[in-house]
C-alpha cells in the first residue's frame, strides 16, 4: 500500500514537472522496435508489409507501421521541448491532449514528407547508381546545411505561438502549432532525411541523423544536459515527501 | 581584501559631469570614438572600426557580406545569457577604446564610464549626460557622442520617464533565473535558454531598464538608433547604459541570498567577438568576478574590498526547484491591440482554479502567481512602454491606479522579433510578471476577483509627452501559479 502510494505520488510529480514524459517512452520504444525489426531475424521489415522500390537499385522502403515507427523513434526527441512549452501553455486538464494535438499536425506532415521524399528518391535513383544516389544526398545535405533558407527554418522550429486556452480553437491552435513547427522541420531536415531513405532506414544512420538533429537545435552538450536533468528529476520524484504545489485534481 | 591597484574604476558619468562637463574621462572618450570612426571603411572589416563593433550587436548588413572573422547580428535577449554576453561585449569593447585613448594621449587605465539614470535624490540623472548633447567638442570639432537619431527632445531638454528607470522590480527578483525552465518566472537574469537572439523569457532587468532606457532614448516615432537591436551600438551612450545594467548585476549580487546559476549550461557557454590581435572568448565562468583576470573592473559604488562570493541560501533556491513549471490557470481567447488609449483584456479562469485563487493570502503561501504578456508583435510602435494594470477601475488615476500595476513592458526587440529571418522566428516578445503581493494586496482590499480578471494595457508616452498610431498587439495575457 504504502509502495503504490510512493509510485503515485512519485508519477504525479513526475507528469507536473515533465509533463511530456510520455512522447520520451514513446519514442524509446519506437527505437526497441526498429532495432528488434533490424536485429532480430525472426521480425523483418517484410513481415510489416514493405513497398518494393521503383528500382532495385535502392533498398526497401519499409511499410505505413515502420514509417510510423521511424518518425516516431526519430522527430519526437527532437520536439521534446516544443511539446514541454505547448504542455506548460494549456490548461492542467488539458496538458495531454494539447501535446496530442501537436503531434497530430507535426507528425502529419512528417508522415506525408516521407511518402513523397520515397517517391522521389525512387525516382532519382531509376536514373542513379546506389553509390552515386548515397553519395548526391550526402553532399546535398551538406549544402542544405549552410543554406541560410535551413537557418531560418531552424529559428523556426521553436516557435511558440498563442493557443486558446480551451474548447475547439484550442485543439486547432495545438495542431497548427504541430503543421507550422514540423514544416519548419521539413524545410530544416528534409535533405538529411533524404540520406536515411537513401540508406535504407538502417538504425545505425536513423541514431546518426538524430543525433545531429537534437545537437544542432539544442548545442553539443544536448544529451549530457538532458541526461543530468533525467536524473535530477528522477531522484526528485522518488524521494521527495510530497509535490510542493499539488495540481488541482 | 582590499582592491588591487590594477584594478581599472568605472565612474557615474553624472557626477563626472558635475565636476566637469567634458571630465578627461569624457573627452578621451569622446576623441577615442572619433579614432574608431575613422576605420569605418565598408564593410568594416577591421575589427575596431565604430561600426564593426556595433554590427556585433545587431546587423541588417547580409551575412554574405560581412567581413571575414565577422561575429555579428549576436547580441543575446530574452536568454539568461543576456547578462553574461554583454560583460564580455563591454571587456572587449573597452579594450578597443582603451587602447584607442593612448593613441590620443589619455591614460593607460581609462575605464568606461556607467550612465546611472536611477537616483531618485537627482532627477537631473534622466537627461542624456551633457556631453551627448553638445554637437561639438570643446575645441570646435564635431561631437562624436551626439547622435541625431534619439527620441523627441531627449538631445535637448527631454529625459527618461520614472517608470523607465525603475530597478525597484529588478532588484527585488529572489533568483536569477527559473531552474524549472517553464518560461513563466523571469528572474532577475532572464529564462533559461539556448544561444538566441530574442523569444525567450527576458529577466527583469532586462525588461526594465535596460529595455524601456533603449527605447525611452532612442523614441519611437521613428524608432531612433537606441530603439532597434541592428543600430543600437552606433549610439555611444548604449555603452554607458550597458555598464550600468552591468553595474546593477553587481549591485543584485550583494544582496546575501541573490546568487548566480550554478548551472553548467550557463556557466560553460563562451562568447566570441572580433578577429585577429582584437579577437575576445570568454566563459560566462570566466567573468563572475570582475576584479580578477581578465576584467580587472569595479564600478565606483561598489565596496573597495570585495564582498564574499553571494551564495544562495538552500531553502530559497530549494523551494523555486521544487515547485516546478507553474500551472497556467487561464487565458485571453483573443489578441488584444496595444493603442494609443489604454485598451483591455479579460482572462477567463475556470471556476475550479477561481475557488484556488479567490481563497490566496498572500504572504503565508508559498505558491506565486505570475501574469505572462506573450507574444506581441508588430511593425509600428505607439508608444515604447506600456503600463500592465490588474482589476483596475475604471475611473482610477494616480496612486489609486498605481495601486494595481503589475508591471512596464518594454517594446525593445518587438520590431526586430516580429520579422521572420535567421535570428527571430517572427513570434515576438514574451513578458512574465510575479503579481503575488499585487494579489495579496487586491486580495486585503476586496478588489481580488479572479473570475473577473481584468488587465488593461497603458501606453507611456515618450519624452514629448507623445503616444502614436501603430499596430502592436499582445498574443494572449495568461495567468500561473507555481
Amino acid at each position: 500500500m504504502a509502495i503504490s502510494v510512493r509510485a503515485a505520488l512519485a508519477g504525479q510529480r513526475i507528469a507536473w514537472r515533465v509533463p511530456q514524459w510520455w512522447a520520451a517512452l514513446a519514442a524509446l520504444a519506437a527505437w526497441l522496435v526498429l532495432i528488434g525489426l533490424t536485429y532480430w531475424p525472426a521480425a523483418s521489415i517484410a513481415h510489416l508489409g514493405h513497398i518494393h522500390a521503383a528500382s532495385a537499385s535502392i533498398p526497401e522502403r519499409p511499410g505505413p507501421f515502420v514509417s510510423v515507427d521511424c518518425v516516431i523513434a526519430m522527430m519526437l526527441p527532437v520536439v521534446l521541448f516544443n511539446l514541454r512549452q505547448v504542455a506548460i501553455a494549456s490548461l492542467w486538464g488539458r496538458r495531454d491532449r494539447a501535446m496530442l494535438g501537436f503531434l497530430v499536425g507535426y507528425s502529419g506532415i512528417w508522415i506525408t514528407t516521407s511518402l513523397l521524399l520515397g517517391a522521389g528518391i525512387d525516382a532519382v535513383a531509376a536514373l542513379l547508381d546506389p553509390a552515386a544516389t548515397i553519395a548526391l544526398t550526402v553532399i546535398a545535405a551538406f549544402a542544405w546545411h549552410l543554406s541560410p533558407i535551413k537557418r531560418r527554418a531552424l529559428r523556426a522550429c521553436h516557435q511558440m505561438v498563442p493557443l486558446a486556452p480551451r474548447g475547439w480553437q484550442a485543439d486547432r491552435d495545438c495542431v497548427g502549432l504541430g503543421l507550422r513547427v514540423g514544416s519548419n522541420c521539413v524545410v530544416n531536415c528534409w535533405v538529411l532525411m533524404s540520406v536515411v531513405f537513401t540508406t535504407g532506414h538502417h538504425p545505425v544512420i536513423m541514431g546518426g541523423a538524430m543525433v545531429v538533429m537534437v545537437i544542432e537545435r539544442f548545442g553539443p552538450h544536448a544529451f549530457a544536459d538532458a541526461a543530468r536533468a533525467l536524473k535530477r528529476e528522477l531522484a526528485f520524484a522518488l524521494t521527495a515527501p510530497s509535490p510542493a504545489v499539488a495540481p488541482l485534481l | 581584501m582590499a582592491t588591487p591597484s590594477n584594478v581599472r574604476i568605472r565612474r557615474d558619468i553624472w557626477k563626472l559631469s558635475e565636476q566637469n562637463v567634458w571630465h578627461p574621462i569624457i573627452l578621451n572618450y569622446a576623441k577615442a570614438i572619433a579614432q574608431l570612426q575613422t576605420l569605418d571603411a565598408s564593410p568594416f572589416a577591421d575589427p575596431r572600426s565604430w561600426r564593426h563593433l556595433a554590427e556585433i550587436h545587431g546587423s541588417s548588413i547580409p551575412r554574405s557580406q560581412w567581413p571575414a572573422g565577422a561575429h555579428w547580428n549576436a547580441c543575446e535577449h530574452g536568454s539568461w545569457y543576456f547578462l553574461p554576453w554583454h560583460r564580455v561585449y563591454l571587456h572587449h569593447f573597452e579594450k578597443i577604446v582603451r587602447d584607442a585613448v593612448k593613441t590620443v594621449h589619455g591614460p593607460a587605465n581609462w575605464a568606461l564610464p556607467y550612465w546611472n539614470y536611477t537616483d531618485p535624490a537627482r532627477p537631473k540623472v534622466r537627461h542624456l549626460p551633457p556631453a551627448f548633447r553638445d554637437q561639438l567638442l570643446p575645441d570646435g570639432s564635431p561631437n562624436p557622442l551626439f547622435v541625431n537619431l534619439r527620441g523627441p527632445t531627449m538631445n535637448t531638454t527631454g529625459q527618461l520617464g520614472t517608470a523607465a528607470v525603475s530597478t525597484t522590480t529588478a532588484l527585488a527578483e529572489s533568483v536569477f533565473t527559473d531552474p524549472a525552465g517553464g518560461g513563466i518566472v523571469p528572474g532577475f537574469g532572464g529564462g533559461v535558454s539556448g544561444r538566441t537572439h530574442a523569444g525567450g523569457l527576458p529577466g527583469s532587468l532586462e525588461n526594465t531598464p535596460h529595455g524601456s532606457v533603449h527605447i525611452g532614448v532612442g523614441g519611437v516615432n521613428p524608432p531612433g538608433w537606441m530603439s532597434r537591436f541592428e543600430t543600437a551600438g552606433r549610439d555611444p551612450i548604449f555603452w554607458l547604459h550597458h555598464a550600468n545594467i552591468d553595474r546593477l548585476w553587481a549591485q543584485w549580487l550583494r544582496t546575501s541570498w541573490h546568487a548566480n546559476p550554478n548551472d553548467d549550461r550557463w556557466l560553460r557557454e563562451s562568447f566570441e567577438f572580433g578577429s585577429g590581435a582584437w579577437r575576445t572568448i570568454l566563459a560566462t565562468s570566466d567573468v563572475l568576478d570582475s576584479r580578477g583576470a581578465p576584467l580587472r573592473y569595479r564600478y565606483d559604488d561598489e565596496p573597495a574590498a570585495r564582498a564574499r562570493p553571494a551564495r544562495a541560501t538552500r531553502a530559497r533556491l530549494e523551494a523555486v526547484v521544487r515547485r516546478g513549471p507553474p500551472e497556467m490557470l487561464g487565458a485571453t481567447r483573443e489578441s488584444v491591440a496595444l493603442g494609443e488609449t489604454p485598451t483591455h483584456a479579460e482572462i477567463e479562469v475556470s471556476p475550479a482554479r477561481a475557488a484556488a485563487l479567490a481563497s490566496f493570502a498572500g504572504a503565508e503561501q508559498p505558491q506565486r502567481v505570475y501574469l505572462k504578456i506573450e507574444n506581441v508583435r508588430g511593425e509600428k510602435l505607439s508608444a515604447g512602454s506600456f503600463h500592465v494594470y490588474v482589476n483596475a477601475p475604471p475611473q482610477a488615476r494616480g496612486a489609486e491606479l498605481a495601486k494595481h500595476l503589475a508591471g512596464t513592458i518594454s517594446m525593445f526587440g518587438v520590431l526586430e522579433s516580429s520579422q521572420r529571418g535567421e535570428t527571430h522566428a517572427g513570434e515576438g516578445l514574451t513578458y512574465s510578471f510575479d503579481i503575488t503581493d499585487l494579489v495579496a494586496r487586491l486580495s486585503k482590499r476586496k478588489n481580488w476577483d479572479p473570475n473577473k480578471l481584468r488587465v488593461t494595457f497603458a501606453p507611456i508616452p515618450d519624452s514629448a509627452g507623445q503616444v502614436y498610431p501603430g499596430d502592436l498587439k499582445v498574443g494572449r495575457v495568461s495567468l500561473h501559479r507555481g
